[in-house]
């Protein structure tokens, strides 16, 4: 199964208070798996089993980070004009930008450095202004570390998104589910400040850091595309008429 | 713009025909009086005029969801749905037209490959804020 986990921030709030604690959020699509009330900030992780019972690795995590007042994440950050639906483009139907000048500074390690980023356009005169603030920009996730990652529970690494049009980089795992267990882990991210600098708006990257947790199950997932059977590997293939009980085939031949 | 940010577990709705704890509601008015973020009882903190900016996306990226209506009584709101420019990507967006002390909404979702409809009746809410919105620009 994969984890879908998502970090949510109020920037504004993050870059008013200087801290991420009641205004960051972490929600996931594993809460079904507790085994009863689930806890905050905790992310279910049940196993696939071997043939001779023992606990085999077939879970993954993806961490996602977003702020709560940016474009939803599905939109492209630099958002195509007259783009088709992401599902049926093509390299060929891009068109350049319709404001290929707008591009917003970035302070990395120093040195400012320019990214082409156009804010999307509600349309219909509903846009307030046209220019990037801190609420548009996302947190980037730049690391996860801690206990769950120094005792390999889970081996965390920084991939770049499949939808070329949305060009994201997000964060996954695998997850050892023979290491049953809660342990903790650590979400590192930047969030982007505005400032002055050479006469014009700067964004700079602040470190905060959110803690976590993963639970690991002994239980095993019941998987849909196993015809509702525990995930055993290897996966039995499903039954045909051939191999019904003969209970069952004498029944369908008395019919 | 006060950004009123829905989360959805696709999968989960769909197996339990229930959005109650599989959509999850944010906004960006803590610090103006919001209360119960991410649940569905989301209490929006708002003034006169504010404009808002709902949208939905799913929490696996391989699926499908979108708010298909917001039911409000229009004299406090009437949010319309549009698309960003250029894409398929949908919101919905109203200017609150009267203060209000608070008031419950419904909001209506289209999700799975079927478009199946979902309806969370009298969970969020809109509440009189605290204090101005602010801006880091």
């Amino acid at each position: 199964m994969l984890s879908s986990i998502s970090l949510l921030v109020d920037v504004e709030a993050v870059l008013a208070q200087g801290r991420l604690a009641d205004n960051a959020y972490l929600v996931d699509n594993t809460k079904f798996l507790a085994s009863g009330k689930p806890m905050p900030d905790t992310t279910y992780v049940y196993g696939a089993l071997n043939a001779d019972g023992s606990q085999a690795s077939q879970e993954i995590m993806n961490w996602f980070g977003f702020g709560i007042a940016a474009p939803p994440p599905n939109l492209s950050k630099a958002l195509f004009t007259h783009a088709p639906p992401s599902s049926l483009a093509k390299p060929g139907d891009i068109k350049r930008p319709a404001q290929p000048s707008h591009r917003t500074a970035f302070e990395v390690a120093g040195k400012i450095q320019f990214v082409p980023i156009v804010k999307p356009s509600l349309g219909e005169g509903r846009d307030s202004d046209n220019e990037i603030g801190a609420a548009d920009l996302s947190p980037r996730i730049v690391n996860i570390s801690g206990p769950a990652v120094d005792q390999s529970v889970i081996y965390p690494a920084e991939y770049g998104g499949p939808d070329y049009n949305a060009q994201y980089a997000y964060w996954a795992a695998t997850v050892d589910v023979s290491k049953t267990g809660t342990y903790d882990y650590f979400i590192h991210s930047l969030i982007f400040r505005p400032k002055q600098a050479s006469g014009q708006k700067v964004f700079a990257g602040e470190r905060y850091i959110y803690k976590a947790q993963v639970c690991v199950q002994s239980g095993v997932l019941v998987n849909g595309f196993t015809y509702g059977t525990p995930s055993v590997l290897p996966l039995a293939p499903p039954l045909s008429r051939e191999t019904q009980p003969a209970s069952s085939q004498q029944g369908d031949e008395a019919a | 713009m006060i950004s009123i940010n829905c989360r959805l577990d696709v999968l989960g709705a769909l197996d339990e025909g229930t959005l109650t704890e599989n959509l999850f509601m944010f906004d960006n008015r803590r610090m103006q009086g919001s209360r119960d973020e991410g649940t569905i009882q989301l209490a929006t903190a708002v003034n006169e005029g504010d404009r808002i900016l709902w949208t939905l996306t799913p929490l696996e990226v391989e699926s499908f969801a979108e708010i298909a209506a917001i039911h409000i009584p229009p004299e406090i709101c009437e949010p319309a749905q549009g698309y960003y420019v250029g894409s398929t990507v949908s919101y919905w967006f109203g200017t609150i037209k009267k203060a209000v002390d608070k008031i419950h909404y419904s909001l209506v979702v289209r999700l799975g490959p079927s478009h199946q409809q979902l309806t969370l009746d009298e969970g969020p809410s809109l509440i009189g804020a605290t204090a101005p919105a602010t801006n880091a620009g």
